[in-house]
């Protein structure tokens, strides 16, 4: 990355075209975490590349430079989600900010075996995966990522969808290693519990 | 060894994937995963939920964005070079 870097301040054009290119869709990706629609996150990736370019000078290679252009994009896209909703409150769904993540009711409750599973879960296998074809599983996991709570979204959309490591994850949102595990939990419990539904709801069907 | 119930298993999930347990916690966990079917479920289930995440689709720029992008690398190249 320090190589693109050099050519962009030496005025290399495609150099930098590679670079918009690069990074792309990731940073569609995480503006859409935040913006409502596709025109809306493609005007934060255009002011994102404006203020890298004016801050470029104040880029000290300390963290790599996607994580950088990706917290300048992530300021950008929070203070308009923020003039945007204000009012809007976080979910209140259960799991979300503390508590359990797996339903108590799937639990033992007493006895000696209390706090083992009453309601096991089933193994998945390939059906998932089969589903995702058909598409609705699809639009189903984009919905669960976007009622999860915006520090949830965006360290399950960074680890997960983008592959990202915990180190880059936390240098881009400022967080310890701690905390990043446990929006993680939250946010893959959250995640996995809206696939099961489905899944349930697949195998139980006219109900 | 400290008995884990699975109630506390699936809380430990994400620290035990990540790598994250101390020794102790992993042994315990480790050990119950091997005599409880249901947590090992659960697990294969999170991992499952991972590569389901993992094959998200994304959004391109369009090519009108991209040209406007670069049209303000170039003028901010230019007041660069005045300077
Ligand atoms: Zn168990």
């Amino acid at each position: 990355m320090t190589v693109d870097l050099a050519g962009l301040l030496a005025g290399d054009e495609d150099a930098f075209r590679d670079l918009v290119r690069a990074h792309q869709a990731t940073m569609m990706r995480l503006a859409l975490l935040h913006v409502r629609s596709v025109a809306d996150a493609e005007e934060v990736v255009q002011e994102t590349w404006l203020a890298v370019l004016q801050g470029i000078d104040g880029f000290e290679g300390r963290a790599s430079l996607r994580t950088w252009i990706c917290r300048i994009l992530l300021n950008i896209a929070r203070r308009r989600a923020g003039q945007e909703s204000r009012s809007v409150p976080m979910s209140g769904l259960p799991g979300a900010d503390g508590g359990p993540t797996v339903d108590p009711d799937r639990f033992i409750s007493a006895g000696p075996n209390a706090g083992h599973w009453s309601v096991p879960p089933r193994r998945w296998g390939r059906q998932p995966e089969d589903l995702l074809l058909a598409g609705e599983l699809r639009e189903l996991l984009g919905d669960a990522v976007r009622q999860l709570s915006p520090g949830q979204r965006e360290v399950i959309t960074m680890r997960d969808v983008e592959g990202w490591t915990s180190t880059e994850v936390c240098e881009l949102m400022e967080i310890s290693e701690g905390h990043q595990r446990v929006l993680l939990h939250r946010a893959r419990a959250r995640v996995r519990q809206t696939v099961e539904a489905y899944l349930e709801r697949q195998s139980s069907p006219a109900t | 060894m400290h008995e884990l119930t699975c109630a506390q298993m699936v809380e430990s999930i994400t620290d035990y994937l990540e790598g994250a347990l101390p020794p102790d916690e992993l042994e315990s966990f480790r050990a119950h995963l091997l005599s409880c079917d249901g947590c090992d479920a659960y697990l294969d289930q999170m991992r499952s939920t991972v590569r389901l995440l993992r094959a998200a689709p994304g959004h391109r720029l369009p090519v009108a964005v991209e040209s406007a992008i670069v049209r303000t690398f170039r003028e901010w190249n230019g007041t660069r070079a005045d300077q």
